[in-house]
């Protein structure tokens, strides 16, 4: 076939309609919070099972479906028939943790296998000891809940009854969890018709040219791109201060070094250390798609995350290590330690790019909520929530999204909650001063409180609670991370634990603050009127104004005091340049 | 012909039945994969009729009886009308009348001439159930969730066609996939002996006669045991006890029950039993059931045949939610320590009416260990060992010693020191009697048996011990038995292990453990023994001659090897036995 741009473009076009259908499908037919929250992903594969990374999808979450399928077609090679569903959540077989289920159907046309179509979301309970299967308090897999292998739910058209009982029999709140899968399911053979629809247009040889250029044009893109890193050695290091228990004292030591040598990029953690005791742990593929998804950031948007685009990548995590533990230890709350890794990722990245690379941002902080309402039917409630990005080299953080790590995430509406859960939200907004001062601020903390109206266990997941994010090219670090009980009352510091545990009753409230991004360039460069829309924002006050930007600021005119604002920051610029 | 009854035909379709679920037993041991069913028998076979009554048990765990007729009404409400030749369920749903995760229970329907005749049944203890705790059986659990995966009634083999997807899953979920896949294979085995011997049976006997003699079995049955209760006096018997702790170091657990004779038939009702607990040592209602049962099954004094007439007189009542009939989701995994407790119980009770048939505490409950040693990739080769220790003194005799629980019975025994050195990273360094241990009495409890363990690779190991606080009892005079102790021994260093239910400690290469289990306790007087019966025990190592002196007032001439009649004459004139019990 004749390369035809037109044609391409427009194949990666429908490719991308067919993975959005998919999406709607599953999001309106989903029955868990998470869903409706945008937690969930759908992408496609070629036949020969190659994710062409086309999906609705955020990098990382693409780099999931290419850690998965070779586990797939390992396991059933070619034994696949039109009508199969695959399911798998196993974190030793490509997937990161056990609430994210993945669902996967082929998809045949006159009689061959042509794709595959995928989708995944978190549910809210994937059993084991924990409500919620990612709490870090657990040391194997075996504690986390149900590991699902690669298995048929449907083989050649019939769904293994006997297989999706016993699922069910393992998860909490198991109508919603059903409801969950068979919204995958719909969104899988919707993707499957839509597919079938287009190849009838162009048909299977086109279909796979397109394929084979699009993996080969983003491979081509990736490592033009990484051409363009300045060649040598960026290293950066820090340390995680959990063991998944909440021990004192821990700083677990971390470290990656970026080599960019010509169009090829390693991504090295040696140096970091032995994989954690409690459930902490970054399985191979989540550490892979980490480091895919921070990648992703430095190549043009419209190249897609795709088997090509990894080709230049290689990832060096050696076993037993925090990023690449062995089985069976524990990795159901990976996420801290994955925000921490994109983290340095970036700030790797931004020593080689410093024009072009930001501080990715905070957020992903959880509330899980269960027990039972008072009519004795259970529920599970999961509530995330994020900060916002850090400071950019030219732009201010967005305040009130979610981390640059995520794509299509959400907040769960308060009136959803209230709606179908015991809980009320008190309130949800921005913290002023938090953010990490700069020439370009980090966005400000977020806190949200809830109030319980049943009795229940409660988990929160927080990021940063005791190492800050940092600011970059002499920006300031943001606020940490708080969880605070009763306010109103008995206003209680609740444990710095990534994962915190506790039983509440009803009454209780918890107050939580998510922390501040780091800000990027000096504060003192900031645009005074800038400093002046925050604190008309309420994003800032008028004496962190002064304190963090040199700005002096006339609230009740509202401007900028521009005489005194200069004399002072002359009085500051002067040690700051020095100690440059 | 079923016209006339036939006394001989009828003993021969007894020891027929009781064959063909033998024979089950036999197929699980020669073809199972774990060293918990090979060598150490955790598993029981059953018959059952088309109803899911039993009509034959194997010669294996006593408190298994009736087990499998606790799962039949799950398995016949469900499937009732979808049951084919060839179909195979498999649960271990303790809601679902099966007794904790790791017992896999296996149920396979029996056709003949395209008629549903009944079902073989197989429960097997296996090795690893996934969960928080390696063994599937940790006491600290507050939900079934946390204890691994759960099987909720379903079918594994659908006309004759093995679930794969379900059996991946499952072996996924576990920490010895090789062990539960093996054993799965081996029970679907068995069960599939049993079918073709019932079938067997059939062609011979044909359904009618088949039918006819099962009825005048369970028949014989029922008469055998109504005649056991009405040898106890009528009567309400109440006994009381407060079990160790609540499974999380908290309070004791209230336990009560009333055994009520009336003529014939009983009522044993647990009413006034503490309510369940937010730990795993809850026991689920069927097994509680089977308890009492294999406590009455104990006392019958004739050769009648395991099957549902048995169980006919004796009825069980337990509130629900009591620590003995727990609600879901309340875990139920560490069962095996409070469940002996209730066969003691029974006892107790029944002590008050027949003192002369009822024994004294023995160790408590089957102990046991699960080592899980670490692996550098893969999954390690667990050991769940299994072993024995003693009963408690007979109103007429000592207890037995190096044996199962009494309710355990039958052919569950220790793993050999050359399988587990075999199969495991780990030398059994010595598995003994204690000397001077258990209750002295007229008739003396079984010593304590102790087992040593060194550990070849850095893991984790639980210990369980059913009487760490409550020493086992003595009985009519008979002194009670010798507390447990557990030791690790890191080159000189001993360190005492807690005095816990479940020991949940890791372990490093080149330590040893040291279990000793409790003695257990005696019957009468000490002062009462036959002073012969003391020198053979001295002569056996079983008590020192210092012992026997203290304990016995008998004196041994170390020289001769002889009892000093004289001496000993002159030791217990100065004390007289109570004769009065």
């Amino acid at each position: 076939m004749a390369f035809d741009p037109i044609l391409v473009e427009v194949v990666k076009n429908e490719l991308a309609a067919i993975t959005e259908e998919m999406a709607i499908a599953v999001w309106k037919t989903g029955r868990s919070a998470m869903v409706k929250t945008g937690d969930f992903a759908t992408a496609l594969c070629d036949g020969q099972g190659r994710l062409i990374g086309q999906g609705y999808a955020a990098p990382f979450q693409l780099a999931f479906f290419i850690a998965v399928m070779p586990h797939i077609l390992k396991k059933y090679g070619t034994a696949f028939a039109p009508g199969d569903v695959i399911v798998v959540n196993d974190p030793y077989a490509g997937v990161t943790h056990m609430p994210d289920v993945v669902i996967i159907a082929p998809t045949f046309w006159r009689g061959r296998r042509v794709a595959f179509t995928l989708a995944y979301s978190h549910h809210t309970d994937i059993g084991g000891r924990f409500p919620g299967g990612f709490s870090s308090q657990c040391t194997e897999t075996f504690e986390e809940g149900l590991r699902l292998p690669p298995i048929k739910l449907y083989q050649a058209g019939e769904r293994n009854d006997a297989l999706l009982e016993t699922i069910l029999a393992n998860v909490r709140v198991s109508d919603e969890w059903l409801g969950d899968v068979e919204a995958k399911i719909a969104g899988c053979w919707r993707g499957e018709q839509e597919l079938k629809t287009m190849l009838e247009k162009y048909g299977l040889d086109t279909f796979n040219s397109c394929c084979d250029y699009l993996i080969t044009y983003a491979e081509k893109a990736t490592r033009a791109a990484i051409k363009d890193i300045p060649p040598g050695e960026y290293v950066y290091e820090d340390a995680f201060e959990d063991d998944g228990f909440g021990s004192d004292g821990v700083a677990l030591p971390l470290k990656v070094t970026l080599r960019a040598q010509g169009e090829t990029l390693r991504v090295d953690f040696t140096g970091t250390g032995p994989q954690a005791r409690g459930a902490i742990n970054l399985p191979l593929s989540m550490t892979q798609a980490t480091v895919y998804g921070a990648v992703k950031s430095i190549v043009s948007p419209e190249v897609l995350t795709n088997v090509g685009f990894i080709r230049p990548i290689q990832v060096v995590a050696p076993v037993g290590t925090l990023v690449n533990p062995r089985f069976p230890a524990a990795v159901g709350g990976r996420a801290p330690l994955f925000f921490r890794v994109f983290d340095m990722l970036f700030r790797a990245l931004a020593q080689a790019l410093p024009e072009r690379v930001p501080i990715p941002g905070e957020g992903g902080d959880v509330l899980h909520f269960t027990g039972e309402k008072d009519d004795g039917t259970p529920f599970a409630v999961m509530d995330i929530f994020f900060g916002g990005w850090g400071g950019r080299p030219h732009k201010d953080g967005i305040d009130g999204v979610a981390p640059m790590a995520f794509g299509s995430y959400g907040t769960i509406p308060a009136e959803m909650l209230e709606r179908e859960f015991p809980l009320v939200v008190d309130g949800f907004g921005y913290v002023p001063d938090t953010g990490g001062a700069g020439k370009h601020r980090g966005s400000v903390s977020i806190y949200k409180q809830w109030r319980f109206l049943s009795p229940g266990k409660v988990m929160v997941r927080t990021n940063r609670l005791m190492r800050a994010s940092g600011g970059l090219a002499g920006g300031a670090s943001g606020a940490l991370s708080r969880n605070i009980l009763n306010p109103e009352t008995e206003n209680r510091e609740l444990p710095r634990k990534a994962h915190m545990h506790m039983d509440v009753k009803p009454g209780d409230r918890i107050h939580h603050i998510v922390s501040g991004s780091g800000g990027h360039g000096n504060p003192l460069e900031r645009d005074p009127a800038r400093v002046l829309a925050d604190v008309l924002d309420e994003k800032l006050s008028v004496g962190q104004a002064r304190v963090q930007y040199g700005v002096v600021i006339d609230a009740a005119a509202a401007e900028v005091k521009l005489p005194e604002t200069e004399a002072l920051r002359a009085t500051r610029l002067q040690p700051a340049a020095a100690a440059d | 012909m079923a016209s006339a009854f036939d006394p001989i035909l009828i003993e021969v379709m007894k020891n027929e039945l009781t064959a063909v679920a033998e024979e089950m037993g036999i197929t699980m041991k020669r073809t199972a994969r774990s060293l918990g069913a090979k060598e150490g028998s955790d598993f029981s076979t059953a018959l059952v009729d088309a109803q899911g009554l039993l009509i034959a048990q194997g010669l294996t765990i006593g408190v298994h009886l009736g087990y499998i007729m606790g799962v039949m009404p799950w398995v016949l409400k469900k499937f009732g009308d979808a049951l084919h030749p060839g179909d195979m369920i498999v649960s271990n749903n303790p809601y679902g009348g099966v007794s904790h995760f790791p017992d896999i229970v296996l149920v396979m329907p029996i056709f003949w001439q395209e008629q549903l005749v009944g079902f073989s049944a197989i429960v097997e203890h296996h090795t690893d159930i996934g969960g928080r705790f390696p063994g599937g059986m940790g006491i600290a659990c507050a939900e079934v969730y946390e204890e691994g995966v759960c099987i909720p009634g379903v079918k594994l083999f659908s006309q004759g066609e093995l679930n794969h997807d379900l059996v991946d899953m499952i072996a996924a979920n576990v920490r010895a996939p090789e062990d539960v896949r093996g054993d799965l294979d081996a029970q679907a085995a068995a069960c599939r002996r049993g079918a073709q011997g019932v079938q067997d049976l059939l062609d011979r006997h044909g359904l009618e006669q088949f039918a006819a003699y099962n009825e005048q079995l369970r028949q014989y049955s029922e008469r055998a045991m109504r005649a056991c209760i009405a040898a106890i006096p009528d009567g309400s018997y109440v006994c009381t006890d407060l079990f160790e702790d609540d499974g999380l170091g908290g309070e004791g657990v209230r336990l009560r029950l009333a055994l009520t004779v009336v003529g014939e038939s009983v009522l044993v009702d647990f009413d006034g039993t503490g309510p369940q607990v937010r730990s795993a040592i809850n026991v689920p209602f069927n097994l509680t059931r089977a308890c009492v049962y294999v406590a009455f099954r104990s006392m019958l004094e004739t050769d009648a045949p395991a099957n549902s007439g048995l169980m006919a007189p004796i009825q069980v009542i337990a509130p629900e939610g009591c620590v003995v009939n727990p609600q879901f989701p309340g875990a139920v995994g560490a069962r095996g320590m409070l469940m002996w407790r209730i066969i003691d119980m029974v006892f107790a009770a029944l002590a008050q009416a027949i003192p002369d048939k009822v024994y004294a505490a023995g160790e408590g409950g089957a102990n046991l260990l699960v080592y899980t040693p670490q692996v550098d990739a893969g999954v390690p080769s667990m050991l769940l060992d299994i072993y024995t220790s003693g009963w408690g003194a007979r109103p007429n005799s000592d207890g037995v010693e190096g044996v199962t629980p009494m309710a355990a019975g039958g052919a569950m025994r220790s793993i050999p020191a050359e399988m587990i050195e075999r199969e495991c990273p780990v030398m059994l360094e010595g598995f003994g009697f204690l000397p001077d241990t258990g209750g002295a009495g007229q008739y003396r409890g079984a010593l304590s048996v102790y087992r040593q363990w060194r550990f070849l690779r850095e893991g984790r190991v639980m210990l369980r011990t059913c009487r760490v606080k409550s020493v086992p009892y003595g009985l009519a005079g008979g002194k009670d038995g010798t507390p447990f102790a557990a030791r690790l021994r890191s080159g000189e260093a001993e360190t005492q292990l807690p005095h816990e239910m479940l020991i949940d400690t890791k372990v490093r290469s080149g330590e040893t453990l040291l279990h000793i289990q409790p003695g257990a306790g005696g019957y009468g007087d000490p002062l009462a023994r036959d002073p012969q019966l003391v020198l053979d025990d001295v002569l056996d190592e079983k008590i020192s001659p210092a012992y026997a002196e203290r304990e016995y007032r008998v004196a041994i001439d170390e020289r001769t090897e002889q009892v000093d009649w004289q001496r000993t004459a002159q030791l217990r004139a100065t004390l007289q036995p109570d004769l009065g019990g």
